[in-house]
């Protein structure tokens, strides 16, 4: 099911498979440990599926790091003129 | 008499039978009564022999294959007709079971057996399904409004045999019981049969080499800055001495 993307809907960039990695953790213990399927995380990871706040919250108290800090929101680069 | 429950029977036991498969012997089943989220990922994996598209392409196949081997629908002899739609209808229960475990029965699991992003995808089943049953049931009463009054054709729903309603209706209702099933398999974009990581593991060996060799690069730079910076303070220290003396000589 994957439906039109709105500009809102675009994927947000994060550091799920790199605190993963860090942690020494496989997709399966991490899903289980934030209560989601593995498959979700492997989404997540390709930055094919936005998680609700409820489970960035979960992503933030297992790695021990504000959810800015693991979702991270690009920028629109602007032009050099004032 | 004992003929008319063989359909049953068999379409029973189909059923009993893939439950047992899907989610009896699988090693972590769907908790039906938890709430919480389970995971129903099983390390048995189903044959995809029929996945996505053919499977939905086969069962409105069947299904119309049912429908015209209904007595009455084909007027030829009751006795021959009732007995050739039997192989259709159980061909038709044993698609509706494949369909309805198609991906691990997602269309048809409770919330405490999926996760948030899985819930999303159910949802969008179950609001899709809904507005294809409405444009159907809308378009059947459209069609016979025309041919009733735009055409003027005579509509006797009494000249439909009994046996031939009760089958259409069947097929009718498997038809809405199966119909979020049918919009998963269709619009369905990857096979997730195979897990992720398995399917990923170049892209994570990759990613770990790629770590590996950017760490030992890391380390040489850092040896060759310092040989270079000690090189640099060596030259400085020799221009120092070699500028001292040539001022010294000058003055």
């Amino acid at each position: 099911m994957t439906g039109r993307k709105s500009s809102e809907d675009a994927p947000i960039p994060n550091r799920i498979a790199e605190l993963r990695e860090k942690a020494k953790l496989s997709r399966v213990e991490l899903a289980e440990r934030v209560g989601v399927n593995s498959q979700t995380i492997g989404y997540l990871e390709r930055g094919e599926y936005n998680p609700s706040l409820a489970l960035a919250f979960r992503f933030s108290e297992l790695f021990g790091l504000p959810v800015e800090k693991i979702f991270v929101r690009k920028q629109k680069k602007r032009g050099s003129s004032a | 008499m004992v003929e008319q429950w063989v359909p049953f029977a068999v379409v029973s036991f189909i059923v009993l039978l893939s439950f047992l498969t899907n989610v009896a012997f699988g090693s972590k089943v769907a908790d039906w009564t938890n709430s919480a989220p389970v995971e129903i990922n099983s390390p048995w994996k189903r044959p995809r022999l029929l996945a996505g598209k053919s499977l939905v392409a086969l069962w409105f196949v069947t299904a119309l294959l049912y429908i015209a081997t209904l007595p009455g629908a084909i007027v030829v002899d009751g006795v021959v007709l009732q007995i050739s739609s039997l192989p259709a209808l159980l061909l038709l229960a044993g698609l509706t079971v494949a369909v309805i475990t198609y991906k691990r029965s997602l269309a048809q699991q409770p919330n405490g057996a999926l996760d948030e992003r899985e819930r999303g995808i159910r949802d969008t089943l179950y609001l899709t399904s809904y507005r294809i049953a409405v444009s159907i049931i809308a378009g059947v009463f459209l069609a016979g409004f025309m041919a009733k009054f735009i055409a003027e054709l005579e509509v006797n729903l009494d000249q439909i045999p009994t046996d031939t309603a009760l089958g259409i209706a069947i097929t009718a209702a498997m038809f809405l019981w199966v119909l979020p099933s049918l919009v998963h398999a269709w619009t369905d974009p990857i096979p997730d049969e195979v897990s992720d990581e398995v399917r990923d593991g170049w892209k994570t060996a990759k990613r770990e080499i790629k770590r590996e060799i950017a760490e030992i690069r890391k380390d040489l730079p850092k040896s060759e800055k310092v040989a270079l910076a000690e090189l640099r303070k060596a030259d400085r220290k020799l221009g120092r001495t070699r500028t001292k003396k040539k001022t010294g000589k000058r003055s």
